[in-house]
């Protein structure tokens, strides 16, 4: 042994305790797994966007273009006079640090910088030194401090680090929505092109051909083909829908991933399979070809205009009101945008059931029900005949998606669905759903494959919940109605909770739906809609 | 008569070993871990507390590999994810031994030392082979991520798909329709 080597008493002395330093004066750090790669320059310019240009985060300069530091703060200024929330936001907080364990990535993360108060912060301080005049006298004193590329890099790290999901607004005492904050940091980093691919090549897509994976219309059409396909070999049962159809009653619009991603294909099936059982007089839109708005990770006017699309479409083919499907950001936008921005659908009627007759009142203004809305009240009437004996291996869960739960608040009817559809249902601890609900951590653009790592660390709170059940109640399926939630809890679960699966509310009420003409291996739930096959007639516990 | 010793001392051990792992936290991170006791609010400071305590039940009672391996899993599963270096991330285990000879008024060639030593190191093998476990999970979860994201278009295009499963199953399997493209 060499005589420098340390000894074991030496080692153990060695401190890796971080040292204390300032959050102003710590720079940020990029390490692999826990960033997002830049937006494509063409996406940049196909959205008529600032500053196109390639660059990568581990360049040195990121060539922010002339004038960047003017750019910056005529956005915050513009922004100022413009958004009331946004001037109230940066002046009122009193840092009581009641959001500050609050947020997914710093439980995960433990890096305080996504203490949700800190987050703020970072744009905060900006603020106080070039518009207060506190700040303007006494700098850092007063919260201040001075605009550097060193701030860009930190901005996009931590403002792509915020799922936008609003759980730290639920227990401000001034109800200030950091996700909005978020919203505003990306506009400004976007004035100098700064934005990120995953939030905004789906956006191009979807100016682009209406959805966001780009699909063309055709293209579209004939994914839901294909899916009509794969269950009728799983029900024997034909659920073709129409498109384009003029002068149907209802246009329905769903998340594209429904069309084309697992899970979430086996909840379009299930959605199928409901149309048909009804006879509904829906029709879908290769046009208006998806429910998410990826404005909401963009910019207000891309927020705008996606919305805009799905209404300008309703109102070409005539329909009354639109039934919107398991979405996240969808229904934020229409719940709480859409209004102040493309103002009340007045060309559409005020929904109501056709087989119930119950007027959605709630969506007097938007004209869109949640399809959880519309089948709990079917339900709740008695129209659909159920077995939930078909899902007897299913021990599900429900993780309340961040924008259904907090912003349309709807709580009660996925879970009345659930508990129809199956034998067993259990809840996750209080303090994990409802509004209190933790996220995926792969909303707002984050959820991409490079990024995996700092979504890993974001899933901790939501994966401990879901494996404290699993141990506890034996639960083996993670419901939800979310697409993205459908994409990025997989990884979830398989990190922090194996043995779990996800699916959709409507995948399981489609495996439960006593469909006329159905095939005799589904009538005796021999048969779910993955195709899997089951002759064991064993209750609960299995592979699902 | 050497468990009683350390059972005399468990509570200041525990708290200290604790209060360790919590300090390579950020100061104002680590403040917040300390307080909340919720296992749900707090789901990183309640890992570090499960861990804690099974490693000192180790030290007591001797190493169960199996039952060392869980705890550690527990907290190295988030550790592996977080900033730290792979030294960084289980060097925890190690600071038992400072712990020890701190709280322990026993003379530096007293034999039991040896024993903890022995235990420590140990759980130390343990927490590695943990630690890179944890490692190698988050890359299959992030190749099986890539699959799966392929995998209907892969069917579509009669190419061999992968049939990765929403429940994690990740085995290669032959396209179904024998038409392996």
């Amino acid at each position: 042994m060499s005589s420098d080597m340390p000894k074991p008493e030496e080692l153990a002395r060695v401190s890796f305790q971080p040292p204390e330093s300032d959050w102003m004066d710590t720079p940020v750090q990029f390490k692999s797994g826990t960033y997002n790669f830049p937006a494509a320059k063409k996406n940049v310019e196909y959205l008529k966007m600032p500053n196109p240009h390639a660059w990568a985060v581990d360049d040195k300069d990121w060539m922010l273009g002339d004038k960047w530091k003017e750019k910056i703060l005529d956005g915050i200024s513009d922004r100022l006079q413009k958004f009331r929330s946004f001037s109230l936001f940066m002046d009122i907080c009193v840092r009581c640090g009641a959001c500050a364990d609050k947020c997914h990535f710093f439980m995960g993360s433990g890096d305080p910088k996504n203490m949700p108060v800190l987050r703020a912060e970072l744009l905060r301080s900006i603020y106080r030194k070039n518009f207060t005049v506190a700040g303007k006298l006494l700098g850092s004193l007063a919260g201040g401090r001075e605009l550097t590329e060193d701030v860009i890099k930190e901005w996009y790290y931590y403002f792509y680090q915020c799922t936008e999901c609003r759980r730290c607004s639920v227990f401000c005492p001034y109800g200030i929505d950091t996700a909005e904050i978020t919203m505003i940091g990306r506009e400004l980093l976007y004035e100098l092109g700064l934005g990120i691919n995953w939030a905004l090549e789906p956006a191009a897509n979807c100016f682009r051909t209406g959805n966001h994976l780009g699909l063309q219309p055709h293209t579209f059409k004939d994914n839901i083909e294909f899916v009509v396909d794969e269950l009728e070999t799983a029900t024997g049962i034909n659920a073709m829908p129409s498109f384009n159809r003029k002068g149907a009653e209802i246009l329905f619009i769903t998340p594209s991933a429904d069309v084309f991603a697992e899970p979430a294909i086996y909840t379009l099936m299930g959605y199928l399979l409901l149309f048909k059982y009804l006879d509904l007089d829906v029709t879908f839109s290769s046009y208006a070809s998806e429910g998410g708005n990826f404005g909401l990770f963009t910019s207000h006017d891309t927020i705008k205009s996606l919305n805009a699309k799905m209404y300008h479409e309703a109102e070409r083919l005539g329909v009354k009101w639109i039934l919107g499907g398991e979405c996240g950001h969808m229904w934020r936008v229409v719940h709480q945008y859409m209004d102040t921005l493309n103002g009340p659908a007045n060309h559409l009627e005020v929904p109501r059931s056709p087989i119930t007759g119950t007027v959605f009142e709630n969506t007097r203004s938007t004209k869109m029900v949640h399809i959880c809305e519309f089948t709990a009240d079917l339900i709740k009437h008695n129209k659909l005949k159920l077995d939930p004996r078909r899902n007897r291996k299913v021990i599900p869960t429900f993780h309340d998606s961040c924008n259904p739960a907090r912003a349309l608040g709807l709580f009660e009817e996925p879970r009345y669905i659930l508990r129809n559809v199956c034998e067993q249902f259990y809840e996750m601890p209080e303090n994990t759903i409802r509004e209190q609900t933790f996220c995926c951590a792969g909303g707002a653009g984050l959820g991409n494959d490079e990024n995996m790592e700092m979504r890993l660390r974001g899933g901790l709170p939501r994966g401990n919940a879901v494996s404290y059940v699993r141990d506890k109640h034996g639960v083996n399926m993670l419901a939800c109605i979310c697409a993205i939630d459908k994409a990025t809890l997989p990884p979830l679960v398989e990190y922090w909770a194996p043995g779990v699966g996800v699916c959709g509310v409507h995948e399981l009420l489609g495996n439960a739906l006593i469909m006329p003409g159905e095939s005799e291996e589904r009538k005796a739930g021999k048969i779910n809609l993955r195709a899997e096959e089951d002759d064991d007639e064993s209750e609960g516990g299995g592979d699902v | 008569m050497e468990e009683p010793l350390l059972t005399h001392k468990r509570a200041t051990l525990t708290q200290r070993w604790t209060d360790a792992v919590l300090n390579t936290y950020p100061a104002d991170s680590a403040r917040f871990m300390r307080r909340q006791k919720d296992a749900f609010a707090n789901p990183g400071g309640h890992l570090v507390r499960q861990c804690i305590e099974a490693l000192v039940d180790a030290l007591e009672q001797g190493v169960e590999v199996a039952k060392v391996d869980a705890a550690l899993e527990g907290l190295l599963k988030l550790r592996a994810l977080q900033d730290f270096t792979p030294a960084q991330a289980v060097q925890f285990v190690f600071i038992a031994k400072t712990i020890l000879r701190e709280e322990l008024s026993l003379p530096a060639g007293d034999p039991s030392w040896e024993r903890w030593d022995t235990r420590i190191d140990a759980l130390a093998l343990v927490a590695f082979d943990v630690y890179m476990r944890c490692r190698e999970k988050v890359y299959e979860v992030r190749y099986n991520q890539l699959k799966k994201l392929n995998h209907v278009m892969l069917e579509r295009a009669n190419r061999p798909a992968t049939h990765a499963r929403s429940n994690g199953s990740s085995e290669w399997e032959p396209n179904d329709r024998g038409d392996e493209g």
